[in-house]
């Protein structure tokens, strides 16, 4: 029987490889080691495979295909963006389980896009990269929602698309110790005149909704809220709401929080336990 | 609306090295492969990517264009001066503080 036993916010912010060195040293190493607390976590918890929700940022979708939400059932590499330091590589994917979820979806009314290759952005990369790769045998099982290029897929489809990632881990009838990663956030202004903003109160305001496993807060706060305080860059808490949705109750606990306008971005990690 | 053409010629000049050369050597013969207006085909040429953002064109696009069409030099503070009306961007501040 499969379960899900633990799951991570996690920032995918590109500069935490492509360029630490324009940040303060000590928020780095405050980043780094959520990092390494997460591969500790993920070790204890025994952990088989990572389910990896993540958003495209213009980079693997382009104006002729955008889907609202993709799963990865096969071949995996990355990242594509060669400016992140990180030598593309090959990343293990969970096949069965990935077809599993991907036939619970299409049966319980959630159309995927599908893909059977996969060259993963920055958004799911770094995660995977930082915090995954270092373990060996742990697999990943990508998830890309529509976020940073829109139209956008609705903070409420979300929340069902998690949901039902849950169920369909809960019905896989193999032994499967399964996380789940929910990446991107929190504060910034990718490319508008505010860009280098961070809105610290913000960024708290969402940590604290996370903690206390508030998916319907985080929901009710609606896209434009979010862009006026947040920028389209923390359009990406909905990948948050996916992956809280699929552990159905939890509690959070803040790993690390550092507001990095040089890096663009409030960078936020919690974990999420299992309530 | 054609924004959205908008978009698909700065995704592919994002896409195809070789876009950027035919770009550069006939800004308006490459721009006419896509379903533009002459409003929006002149704010390329005119590298006005702050009006485009405006309409709507996704800003990851417009960030990921500029130097390429203005070079690599000044990123991010021109672009930024760029989309703030000819202002440095309030973010200058925190790379002039020490970083140890």
């Amino acid at each position: 029987m499969a379960e899900i036993v633990g799951g991570f916010i996690v920032s995918h912010d590109p500069m935490i490889t492509g360029n630490p060195e324009i940040a303060n040293k000590k928020q780095v190493a405050n980043v780094d080691a959520a990092f390494e607390t997460i591969v500790e976590r993920l070790k204890e918890l025994r952990v088989d495979t990572v389910i990896v929700v993540g958003d495209d940022h213009y980079t693997m979708f382009g104006p002729h295909c955008l889907p609202q939400y993709l799963i990865g059932v096969g071949e995996l590499e990355g990242p594509e963006e060669n400016w992140l330091r990180i030598e593309r590589y090959q990343v293990e994917n969970n096949v069965p389980l990935a077809e599993h979820i991907m036939n619970y979806g299409f049966a319980n009314g959630f159309d995927w896009a599908v893909a059977k290759s996969l060259l993963l952005d920055h958004g799911t990369m770094i995660p995977i990269h930082k915090a995954i790769t270092p373990i060996p045998g742990v697999r990943t099982i990508p998830i890309y929602l529509a976020a940073a290029v829109t139209p956008i897929i609705p903070m409420r489809r979300a929340q069902q698309l998690g949901a039902m990632i849950g169920d369909a881990v809960n019905a896989w009838d193999k032994d499967e110790r399964v996380a789940v990663f929910g990446c991107g956030g929190i504060s910034h202004w990718v490319g508008t005149a505010e860009m280098g903003r961070v809105n610290e109160e913000f960024d708290h305001m969402i940590l604290n909704h996370v903690n206390n496993g508030d998916i319907e807060a985080l929901i009710a706060l609606g896209d434009d809220y979010v862009l006026e305080n947040g920028g389209n860059g923390a359009w990406e808490i909905r990948n948050w709401i996916c992956a809280m949705a699929a552990m159905k109750k939890l509690t959070g606990e803040t790993l690390c929080y550092e507001p990095m306008p040089t890096w663009i971005t409030g960078v936020g990690f919690s974990e999420l336990k299992v309530a | 609306m054609s924004m959205h053409a908008v978009e698909k010629a700065f995704w592919t000049l994002g896409k195809d090295p070789e876009a950027i050369e035919q770009f550069k050597a006939d800004p308006d013969g490459f721009l006419r492969q896509f379903l533009l207006t002459d409003s929006e085909r002149k704010m390329i040429m005119e590298n006005d990517l702050k009006s485009l953002a405006d309409q709507g064109v996704n800003t990851l696009l417009t960030l990921m264009v500029w130097p390429m069409l203005n070079g690599p030099e000044g990123m991010p503070f021109d672009y930024l001066t760029h989309m703030n009306g000819g202002e440095p961007p309030a973010m200058m501040a925190a790379f002039e503080q020490p970083q140890g």
